[in-house]
């Protein structure tokens, strides 16, 4: 689903953000990037949405390479890809259900679906009660559901997390995580960026420690029974 | 088709959101460019009402007085000066006026004086021919020399006159009054060009957060940028529909005063408000307005 080969990206102020970063996360895979701050995972995030691009290398997002894709067709590769961000960015001035009814708008989703589809994302994160609401109305745990409910509306084969437990306290991150693992469970590929350890230890999966801009640790972290496979770096 | 109406849908509300969240700001934007296309559109129903004058000043009669012994004697000879004037390509019409046909039109049009003109005891007025000189700009003046050749020759004229220099006169006075009005409006159009422009530019900043979202989720660059184009034109609409009601509430009093007061010249101007395609083109300017001023914003800062 998710091939770096050999990227590097640096700025025009000469800052290296990544070095020769090679990994490969396969389809319905759920893994963990980590790093401390500055490490360079915002960067690959930003990465696979095509927000940057490669100084060099290749990123191969679902067989297509992202960096070599015509402008046009970069909002087509980002309605395959939910994101969930630490601070939730949900628009304030409008209800849970308007969020996620300007998505559809803005993705081309038909009118006649655009409720029966929120409905149905509202209930994944359990949130039907809360249509109405604003997100200020909301607790830091409920607005991340709503965020995670947004990423979904268009059935993404791909969920990318930046820290999404990093505003909430170790009950509300739990019952994220618990999320999480459920979509992944039906067959998305989700990819946590946190540098929250207990979170990795907990759930046991693969994970891509970057370090400097450089992978250091692509498939070392210890893996608990019953994770899905993790793909060799570099191997597809 | 569908898509297209959804997304049409969606931009007209998207853009009445804007509009209403930063109402102010827009309520100025309104005036100002209300306040230029008044201007512009003020300057079109004079053009309306005075383009029948214009054009009859705009058209250069020649008068030649005729000899009364002339005139009496020799009336074949006035027809052959007629038919010889009627011949010339640059002439238009000649009309022969009598000196019983002048005595009218003078006594028809200056009663008060008429009984005076009366009292003389003969008719004063000269038998004349009016001359009007067909309309080919430019070469107008020489035309003119032309006919005036052809007049001085003749031994049946014996003085000739022509509203030339008047005509002129007045044609310069509105040219330049028209090329001020025009220059107004045309700085204020774009003096409402560049508000909108930073009406949008501010409108894209307070929604920063709600365009980044919109780019992560797969919104396409057009589905992003509708929203403020349709909000510069609704800007610029709503100004020319400003204007319009100003100028036709401007129209009514006018109408009115001149009604009461007999005024002549507000009479002129209240002849005929704006056409329906004057109207139009007033609105298409406040549309292209709006949405000059709000592509050049997105353009400049909504950048992909």
């Amino acid at each position: 689903m998710i091939r770096f080969f050999h990227v590097s990206k640096s700025y025009p102020s000469g800052s290296l953000a990544l070095s020769d970063v090679s990994f490969h996360v396969e389809k319905g895979e759920m893994a963990f990037l980590t790093g401390p701050s500055g490490a360079g995972k915002t960067t690959l995030l930003r990465l696979i949405l095509r927000e940057e691009l490669p100084t060099e290398g290749s990123v191969t997002i679902n067989g297509r390479n992202v960096a070599a894709m015509p402008p046009r067709d970069v909002p087509y590769l980002r309605r395959q890809i939910g994101v969930v961000f630490q601070d939730f960015k949900l628009i304030r001035s409008r209800t849970v259900m308007e969020n996620l009814t300007l998505v559809q708008e803005a993705i081309g989703v038909p009118a006649a679906s655009h409720r029966p589809r929120a409905l149905k994302v509202l209930a994944q994160v359990s949130l039907q009660h809360k249509m109405n609401a604003y997100p200020l109305q909301l607790s830091g745990g409920e607005q991340q559901r709503v965020a995670i409910a947004r990423a979904l509306i268009n059935e993404p084969l791909l969920l990318l997390a930046d820290e999404p437990t990093g505003n909430l306290d170790p009950d509300l991150s739990e019952e994220i995580l618990s999320l999480l693992k459920e979509i992944n469970s039906h067959g998305t590929t989700v990819l946590i960026a946190t540098h929250d350890r207990e979170l990795i230890r907990r759930l046991g999966r693969r994970v891509l420690k970057l370090m400097a801009g450089r992978m250091v640790e692509p498939d070392a972290a210890p893996r608990a029974a019953g994770a899905t496979v993790a793909g060799q770096a570099g191997s597809a | 088709m569908r898509r297209m109406a959804q997304s049409t849908r969606v931009f007209a509300r998207e853009a009445l959101i804007g509009l209403y969240r930063a109402r102010a700001m827009n309520l100025l934007t309104v005036g100002i460019i209300a306040a230029s296309l008044s201007i512009l559109g003020g300057f079109l129903i004079l053009v309306e009402n005075f383009r029948p004058l214009v054009a009859d000043w705009n058209r250069v009669q020649i008068y030649a007085y005729l000899r009364d012994a002339a005139v009496e004697e020799s009336a074949p000879a006035v027809q052959d000066l007629i038919a010889r004037l009627t011949a010339d390509p640059h002439v238009a019409s000649v009309r022969f006026v009598s000196r019983e046909a002048a005595m009218r039109l003078f006594t028809a049009r200056h009663a008060e004086l008429a009984q005076s003109a009366g009292s003389l005891g003969s008719n004063p007025f000269p038998a004349s021919l009016e001359i009007a000189v067909r309309e080919t700009r430019g070469q107008r003046l020489h035309e003119t020399g032309r006919v005036h050749e052809m007049l001085t020759a003749s031994s049946l004229v014996e003085t000739i006159q022509d509203n030339q220099r008047e005509a002129r006169r007045l044609l310069t006075g509105l040219r330049i009054a028209s090329a001020v009005v025009l220059a107004t409006g045309g700085v204020l159009a774009l003096a409402s060009l560049f508000i909108i422009f930073n009406v949008i530019r501010l409108t894209v900043y307070a929604r920063r957060d709600e365009i980044a979202i919109m780019r992560l989720v797969g919104a396409t660059s057009r589905f992003i940028r509708g929203p403020f184009l349709v909000e510069g034109m609704m800007q610029g609409l709503l100004g020319a529909l400003a204007a319009l009601a100003v100028l036709y509430a401007g129209h009514v009093a006018l109408a009115d005063y001149a009604g009461r007061s007999g005024n002549t010249l507000a009479g002129m101007m209240t002849g005929r408000f704006l056409p329906v395609a004057g109207s139009l083109m007033l609105c298409a300017g406040g549309l292209a307005i709006g949405l000059a001023g709000s592509a050049l914003s997105v353009r400049r800062f909504l950048i992909d």
